[in-house]
């Protein structure tokens, strides 16, 4: 599709979905890491983006929120290029919580201020990830999993249309990764659709409502959950399934 | 010439009797070199931030001149100062030079390199860990910039001190444009320099001694900044 093919379809739009990426590829340093990606997500549910270490999960999921540009190809929003209307719609948590070396408040209060649509206050957020008690604590002295609740609860202060999660729970307790796990599915049956990234297959099985399976940059499969744990057509999504690493 | 025993002495007897010219020359010195450190601090900070947040032709070049320039001799700065406040330079007409205006331009001129340098490692480390999170928060490059500034204000006091001791020990620069003025521009080093020459060792020990004490309060300014739970913790 050329430039001109492209314009047509662009509207002008509040509704972000479906996002459609169009013969996305993506390089770095003459080297392709995503090759011709052609999907639509629709806004339904919790989507997971599974794959392997290095698979382009991460890729996959910046190229989303528009973090990094595709090399080739687009990606629209029902129809729209990425603009700042649809980003401000949109909120991540990073793997590693990035968080600003304020109180636990400043944090939240930092968000609140910038983005200037939630009807949450400080404390609404700080209670909804049960960290109404640091609020006046230093960031950076919360454990990692409170430190990944307040990523949470800050991202989900901006009430986002889109929530992208790039592996939160690698680095937590079984509690706090139930804890996350819970609100997203919560959040994702209330207005908000959640891009998940994992490739934990247990946790995919509990939370996913479609997969997305991706393999060196190719995405392989991406079918709802119940259709990928039980019908699994591809050789690759059953190698996966069963442990084994492909090179 | 006194001998050092006598010298000393001396210069006990100064300090413990609160001396009024030797007060007037250490609170000149503080004066002097304080709002050079503002002036300098208001310049540097910014500017640090800037160089790491925007990408713009020449920014490779302004972080090598920036980094050169922290190592200006200050003789040579004071150097230019004076030729360019001086009655046939530029600025001849403000008759700035010998007043205490023309010893802050040049600590000034000293101080903004070393603090705009410093600022830039320490932002930049700190840039590195948000970029991600400001480009998904669509947070504006001048936004950045500010809560960078805001995240790292307790290294950046200590840089802030860190030009402090660099002005307050400084003798090159002001020398040359303030003149050593007794009561008008004669500040610590200046007074050292020139009480030394004269064979006046106990004042010019005296406000050594003072000197000293100002240098190591800041150094420990600096490091219980560094230490303690509010630098760390944030």
């Amino acid at each position: 599709m050329n430039r001109n093919d492209e314009n047509k379809f662009l509207t002008d739009s509040d509704d972000i979905f479906p996002i459609s990426m169009v013969n996305v590829t993506l390089n770095i340093d003459n080297k392709q890491l995503i090759y011709n990606v052609n999907i639509n997500i629709n806004n339904d549910g919790l989507t997971v983006l599974m794959g392997s270490n290095g698979s382009g999960k991460t890729l996959m999921l910046k190229l989303l929120h528009g973090l990094i540009v595709p090399s080739t190809g687009y990606i629209l929003w029902n129809n729209q290029k990425l603009n700042y209307k649809i980003k401000l719609q949109q909120s991540m948590v990073f793997q590693t919580p990035v968080l600003l070396k304020r109180s636990v408040a400043d944090n939240i209060s930092f968000v609140l201020n910038r983005k200037m649509r939630s009807k949450y206050q400080i404390d609404d957020v700080l209670e909804r990830v049960h960290l109404l008690e640091f609020k006046n604590r230093a960031a950076r002295l919360l454990s990692a999993g409170e430190k990944q609740r307040l990523a949470l609860g800050r991202a989900l202060a901006t009430e986002p249309k889109l929530l992208f999660l790039d592996e939160p729970t690698s680095n937590l307790d079984p509690a706090t990764t139930k804890f996350v796990e819970d609100t997203v599915k919560k959040v994702s049956k209330n207005k908000t659709k959640v891009i998940f990234v994992t490739h934990d297959i247990h946790q995919a099985k509990r939370i996913a409502d479609d997969i997305i399976f991706i393999d060196k940059g190719i995405v392989i499969e991406h079918t709802n959950s119940s259709d990928f744990f039980n019908l699994r057509n591809s050789v690759k999504a059953k190698s996966y399934l069963a442990g084994k690493i492909f090179l | 010439m006194q001998s050092f025993t006598e010298a000393f002495n001396l210069a006990s007897t100064l300090l413990l009797e609160g001396n009024k010219e030797l007060l007037e020359i250490v609170f000149l010195s503080l004066k002097i070199s304080t709002l050079s450190t503002v002036i300098g601090c208001m310049i540097g900070f910014p500017l640090g931030a800037i160089i790491v947040v925007y990408r713009f032709p020449g920014r490779r070049f302004t972080i090598l001149m920036i980094n050169t320039l922290m190592g200006l001799p200050p003789v040579v700065v004071g150097l230019g100062v004076y030729l360019l406040l001086s009655n046939a330079g530029p600025m001849g007409n403000f008759k700035l030079l010998y007043t205490q205006i023309a010893m802050i331009i040049a600590q000034t001129i000293l101080i903004t390199p070393i603090v705009a340098a410093l600022s830039r490692q320490v932002v930049e480390s700190l840039y590195e860990e948000y970029e991600e999170l400001f480009n998904s928060l669509l947070i504006t490059k001048a936004s950045a910039i500010f809560a960078l500034l805001w995240d790292a204000r307790y290294s950046l006091l200590t840089i802030g001190l860190a030009g402090f001791g660099r002005a307050i020990s400084e003798v090159g620069a002001v020398m040359i444009v303030g003149g050593n003025i007794a009561h008008v521009t004669r500040v610590m080093t200046t007074a050292i320099a020139s009480e030394t020459a004269k064979g006046d060792l106990a004042l010019a020990l005296a406000l050594g001694m003072i000197l000293i004490s100002i240098t190591f309060l800041v150094n420990g300014c600096a490091m219980w900044l560094r230490a303690s739970k509010y630098f760390s913790n944030e």
